[in-house]
């Protein structure tokens, strides 16, 4: 069983892994992000504050794997994702300045639904090294 | 770019003993060309219903969508007027469920409760759950985050 948009489908062609862009997260970025929000937290951007936690340096927010995972289900499932999706993410490894992260999204079931049927998927984001830094389930309706 | 929201007067950091289950937080905040433009450039948004309206109409949507994650980035407490967090703080768990869109334009409202609040392994945590909700009545996003808070 595979997944294209907003259906589902047993071509052999549609894709069961769906594998995002791959991004560089940079200090200017996770400067940039804390400012949209109004709340600047010295642990995304202080090299002082951040070196001295447990973390060793500054990491970037969570948001920013989120995002790569949000990006991929919202391309695939452009009119269901928005009303009926479901994310579940543990953040695992701290992304530091300079790293590239890549979303990943796998098709791992299908259930009925009253619209229809639910497909179960895993996401994850890694790092160009293969660092799992946040991985967990998503799920959606689909025609 | 945006700049940084202006913090009110009595505005307090809140540490993790300032919590208690069940205490409540609303924030409202307006989904601005600017915080659109932002948001999809520093978090690389791509897909075509979040950057291209036509496409977006295509697939049933008003105009080109606000991308869930970032509706969600505003169910922080932080996005709370006079609160204040301490420095240090990072997500350790998220949960969200999608209820529908919002686009640029829309004034959303959110209301926060503390779900929990434990130590383990020696760190705090605090879990909050949100609902946000556009100005016209339709729910946007349910959210639950758990973060783990500077001691």
């Amino acid at each position: 069983m595979a997944v294209t948009a907003d259906t589902t489908t047993n071509e052999s062609e549609a894709e069961t892994v769906i594998e995002g862009t791959s991004r560089e997260i940079t200090q200017d970025l996770m400067v940039e992000y804390t400012d949209t929000l109004g709340f600047r937290n010295p642990i995304h951007y202080s090299g002082d504050f951040a070196g001295k936690s447990e973390y060793g340096g500054p990491i970037a927010s969570g948001p920013f794997a989120l995002a790569l995972v949000d990006d991929l289900l919202l391309r695939h499932f452009p009119r269901s994702w928005l009303t009926s999706g479901a994310l579940s993410v543990a953040y695992l490894a701290p992304v530091r300045p300079g790293a590239t992260i890549t979303g990943r999204v796998e098709v791992t079931g299908l259930a009925k639904s009253a619209p229809g049927s639910r497909v179960q998927l895993a996401v994850s984001c890694v790092t160009g090294e293969g660092t799992v830094v946040m991985a967990g389930t998503a799920s959606v309706d689909v025609l | 770019m945006n700049t940084p929201t202006a913090i009110p007067a009595e505005s307090k950091v809140h540490h993790y003993d300032d919590f208690t289950i069940g205490q409540e937080f609303v924030a409202e905040f307006e989904l601005t060309p600017e915080r659109y433009r932002d948001v999809i450039r520093i978090l690389a948004y791509t897909a075509p219903v979040a950057v291209d309206s036509e496409a977006a109409r295509a697939s049933g949507h008003e105009q080109a969508v606000m991308p869930p994650a970032y509706a969600a980035a505003y169910q922080f407490v932080a996005a709370v007027p006079g609160v204040l967090l301490p420095p240090g703080g990072v997500y350790a768990k998220q949960e969200l469920r999608m209820q529908g869109p919002c686009y640029v334009g829309d004034t959303l409202t959110t209301r926060t409760t503390v779900h929990a609040k434990y130590e383990k392994r020696g760190r705090l945590y605090v879990v909050m759950d949100s609902q946000t909700t556009r100005n016209v009545g339709s729910p946007v996003i349910w959210g639950r985050r758990t973060r783990i808070w500077p001691s």
